[in-house]
């Protein structure tokens, strides 16, 4: 214990976690219901449709953005506010989301994902068949 | 621990008086810090020639953009509205601002206003502010008698 504690000390100290290109952002974002939607609105900026990628596992939706860090020939840093990094987030659906009717598109840094919503699966009743 | 954060304030404070060298002020964007972050964030490269002004500004109308400078002043001023296509949807979860906004910072130089450039690319303002020929230094030449 002692000895991982003191080998994870030695790598932040050497910089290793520099070693990694970006940070890792959790997006804001907005997320609201239609009659037939539920609809995520997240601000990803300096992300374009060739960035993104959304991935359902399971009932697990899982949004990744990445960005390039900038770099301007002959212009060095002056002031710096925010660094380029890297997008994700999870969220869980519920059994009221269609699966097959997920949409995603991107504008301006801004991804929008749309979730068809759909009827609760019906309670089926269990035939008890006598022996 | 209190020192440290007690440091970023006084560099928030200090801005916009300059453009200075603050590679590490991105720690102002971090949580916990002690003054709000400013919006929108902006991160600024410099160069003999002038300076590159770079916006993170998701989902805006370049339309409702504007960008005017003066002397050494850049002014990015705007609004922002919600793209939900109803007046009032039923919000589960609201993280994103809408509204006006307007920030002011100063470089060490005059624009040459004439000269300034301005593209919106995913989401992110990059305005290049060239300096104004009138600032630059000249050089002169000593004549012998």
């Amino acid at each position: 214990m002692a000895n991982n504690q003191q080998e994870l000390q030695e790598k932040t100290e050497n910089g290793l976690t520099s070693a990694q290109p970006n940070k890792l952002y959790v997006p804001d974002v907005d997320v609201f219901e239609t009659d037939e939607n539920i609809v995520i609105l997240a601000a990803m900026p300096g992300v374009s449709e060739n960035s993104v990628d959304v991935t359902l596992d399971k009932n697990i939706l899982r949004i990744d953005g990445s960005v390039e860090a900038s770099h301007f020939d002959g212009y060095s840093p002056a002031y710096v506010e925010y660094e380029a990094g890297h997008y994700r987030r999870s969220f869980t659906l519920s059994d009221r989301i269609d699966r097959d009717k997920i949409e995603a598109s991107v504008h301006n840094g801004m991804l929008s994902l749309t979730l068809a919503k759909t009827d609760l699966p019906q309670a089926r009743k269990i035939e008890i068949q006598a022996v | 621990m209190l020192a440290r954060s007690f440091y970023r304030y006084n560099r928030a404070q200090a801005w916009p008086q300059s453009v200075q060298s603050r590679r590490f002020a991105g720690a102002l964007a971090t949580p916990g810090m002690r003054t709000a972050p400013r919006f929108p964030a902006l991160n600024v490269w410099t160069s003999e020639d002038g300076a590159i002004a770079s916006v993170r500004l998701p989902g805006v109308n370049t339309d409702d953009l504007d960008i005017s400078i003066k002397d050494d002043r850049v002014t990015i001023a705007g609004s922002h509205s919600p793209e939900n296509g109803q007046n009032e949807p039923n919000y589960l979860r609201r993280e994103l601002r809408y509204g006006n906004f307007s920030r002011t910072f100063q470089l060490p130089f005059s624009v040459g206003a004439d000269k300034v450039e301005a593209t919106y690319e995913n989401g992110i303002l990059k305005i290049y502010l060239p300096q104004a020929e009138a600032d630059k230094p000249r050089k002169i030449a000593v004549k012998s008698a």
